[in-house]
């Protein structure tokens, strides 16, 4: 039997809910019915959690129809890739800032979504783009508004 | 009302506050036609840009943004037969339909006056009744206010389509990050595991731009950018509407505004729903229901008036109660409150001249929409063409510059990506973002007025000894459980002879 995508939604959220019910239960001031105190929301957050997670789980069960594909393999690899790029962006943002590196990463990120969409684009093209759109970014964050963007531990 | 009229017009006279006017405008129709973007993805991603605006600029830009996407909305269902967002949902049914008949022209100023009317009329309407409603609000506690945040919560519920336990699963998600941080009245830390940058909570940008937007751009590439549209540009001379068709068609739009402004006035409830009341009114109520679907103009008057004229619904409870309207006034609830505004009965002694601007500006947003929409309904066949590979990456980096923005801090954009990986995986698992988003923002008023009134009475029965919060509650419940009963009811209403 295939597993269906509703099971396994019911299943991580009610461990979830169990997680958080740990966790809870340890927090200091203790709940009572007079005054529910800090375990209120996330006691009712884990109380549906842990229904609507059995809920679902059930539907899962009952369903008798196969489940749309989601995302194909070829598109959980290209989330995957997209995900990884904007991490690495984070992290080089910290060292080089954010002028530096911004032009670098929208440049791979247009050339991969571009390419991954099948669709041709000029190399020059996507260069200036790029560029332009990174400069824009920062005179509207840093010169219009007067806010800060991360100017890179290497040249603070 | 009138003594805040010179406070009102200084603001206008600003001309950085024109240029925000204009910019926020151009920007959420944009936002608003763009399929798959919206009027509240704009509003989150540029809120940050705010936080070193005057409060009086702040409102001007976001209600510019908000007003743009919403009456944006109507370009793409036309052109595309795509809406733009679920406010513009059943749009497409007729306008499309009517744009392929070469009357692409008329359709989109239908749109165009419809949203108009809509929008403005509706924040007429909230300037003339927030200050009224706010005066009841005085005599409501913390029991009524604790009621009122759950049927906010709970009626999105009620209209999710498919799952209630999905809907109600996202709810209890998003109250779930709202307990992160310091707890109200008792000061407890929750879930903050000894780190610094959880003490104060997760922070709105950091939570809802990763859920709602970087995990929907990084979801659309996996599963393929829909190819760019081929738009007819035939028919967009002219504005292509006379006195005659809105005269023919008042008692359609009256009956659409009265829909929209009343199920835009419903906690929780905004245009997503009322477009589609309105359109099956509409229809029910015409003389020739056979050509709905086919092009029939009172198909597009229907759904575009009711969609805007929740705007202003929306704006009463957001500023007479505290309490949103729609996901939107969630964010607008938030945004308003970093500039120290608190929403509720209260501002409008404390800040009566700032709640009245932001009416006035609705209004003026308004015109200003229909003046561009008017001039440049020519391009909007260009806007429908904006490459997703160009347009997607630069959004992606005004994400994360968002996220840095709001918290001065790279952790806060590490943060949104767990935040984009949890939006990644409710999609997967098929869990709506809407009902989180009001969660979020409204669990922390649930909780602290909750609390409070068990402070007070020191039961929970009181909830329900009181009428108003009693009732209040009862419908919270019927809510919640609607779609079991609705279910019950239909099995009951089978007849014997259906069941063999």
């Amino acid at each position: 039997m295939k597993i269906k995508r509703d099971q396994v939604t019911g299943l991580v959220l009610i461990i979830l809910g169990i997680v958080f019910a740990v966790l809870i239960s340890q927090f200091k001031k203790p709940f009572t019915p007079e005054y529910p105190g800090p375990m209120l929301l996330p006691g009712i957050g884990v109380f549906g959690l842990i229904v609507c997670g059995a809920g679902i789980m059930v539907n899962g069960f009952r369903q008798k129809s196969e489940d749309k594909t989601f995302v194909t393999k070829a598109g959980w690899v290209r989330m995957l890739i997209t995900f990884a790029i904007l991490c690495v962006y984070i992290f080089a943002m910290k060292y080089l800032g954010f002028l530096i590196v911004t032009p670098f990463v929208l440049f791979g990120i247009t050339t991969y979504f571009s390419a991954g969409s099948g669709v041709k684009t000029k190399l020059w093209v996507n260069i200036v783009f790029s560029v332009a759109v990174s400069l824009f970014i920062w005179f509207m964050y840093v010169k219009l508004f007067s806010m800060t963007l991360p100017t890179g531990i290497l040249f603070e | 009302m009138l003594e805040h009229l010179p406070y009102i017009l200084s603001q206008f006279i600003v001309p950085m506050n024109l240029v925000l006017l204009i910019v926020g405008t151009f920007v959420g129709i944009i936002f608003g036609a763009i399929p798959g973007l919206s009027g509240t993805m704009a509003v989150m991603l540029f809120m940050p840009l705010t936080y070193t605006m005057d409060s009086g600029a702040a409102i001007i830009f976001l209600l510019a943004l908000w007003i743009g996407g919403c009456s944006g909305a109507f370009i793409g269902s036309v052109l595309l037969g795509i809406p733009g967002s679920a406010s513009a949902v059943s749009t497409c049914w007729d306008g499309h339909p009517m744009a392929k008949k070469g009357q692409a022209g008329k359709a989109l100023a239908i749109g165009m006056t419809a949203s108009f009317m809509g929008t403005f009329f509706s924040a007429l309407v909230a300037g003339l009744l927030a200050e009224v409603v706010a005066d009841f609000a005085f005599a409501m506690g913390p029991w009524e206010y604790t009621a009122l945040c759950l049927v906010a919560m709970t009626m999105v519920l009620a209209i999710s389509k498919g799952n209630m336990f999905k809907g109600l699963a996202s709810t209890c998600i998003g109250l779930m990050l709202a307990s992160v941080g310091y707890s109200p009245i008792d000061a407890e830390p929750r879930f903050v595991f000894g780190n610094m940058y959880l003490m104060s909570g997760l922070g709105m940008i950091v939570v809802l731009t990763g859920i709602f937007a970087v995990s929907h751009i990084v979801v659309t590439f996996g599963k393929g950018f829909d190819p760019t549209p081929e738009v007819s540009r035939e028919g967009l001379k002219g504005f292509g509407l006379g006195p005659k068709d809105i005269l023919e068609e008042l008692p359609n739009i009256i009956r659409s505004f009265l829909i929209g402004l009343g199920i835009g006035f419903l906690p929780g409830m905004g245009s997503g729903l009322s477009n589609l009341v309105a359109y099956s009114s509409a229809k029910n109520a015409s003389k020739h229901p056979e050509e709905y679907g086919h092009g029939a103009a009172g198909g597009i008057w229907a759904p575009e008036v009711a969609n805007n004229a929740s705007i202003g619904g929306a704006m009463i409870p957001m500023a007479a109660l505290g309490i949103p309207g729609d996901s939107t006034t969630a964010l607008l609830i938030g945004a308003l409150t970093i500039h120290g505004l608190e929403m509720g009965p209260m501002v409008f002694a404390n800040s009566g001249n700032v709640v009245y601007l932001m009416f006035f500006t609705v209004m003026v947003v308004a015109l200003v929409v229909l003046i561009m929409q008017s001039f440049g309904k020519r391009w909007f066949p260009y806007i429908l063409k904006v490459p997703s590979h160009y347009m997607y990456p630069a959004l992606l980096i005004i994400c994360l510059a968002s996220a840095y923005v709001d918290s001065g801090s790279l952790y806060k954009c590490g943060m949104m990506m767990v935040f984009c990986a949890v939006g990644i995986l409710m999609e997967f698992g098929g869990l709506p973002a809407s009902p989180l988003i009001l969660s979020f923002i409204l669990g922390p008023i649930m909780e602290k007025n909750m609390l409070r009134a068990f402070q007070y009475s020191g039961t929970w029965t009181s909830f329900f000894t009181r009428p108003v919060s009693g009732v209040l509650m009862v419908i919270a419940i019927i809510c919640v459980f609607s779609p079991v009963l609705k279910a019950l009811l239909g099995k009951l209403k089978k007849t014997p002879a259906d069941k063999a």
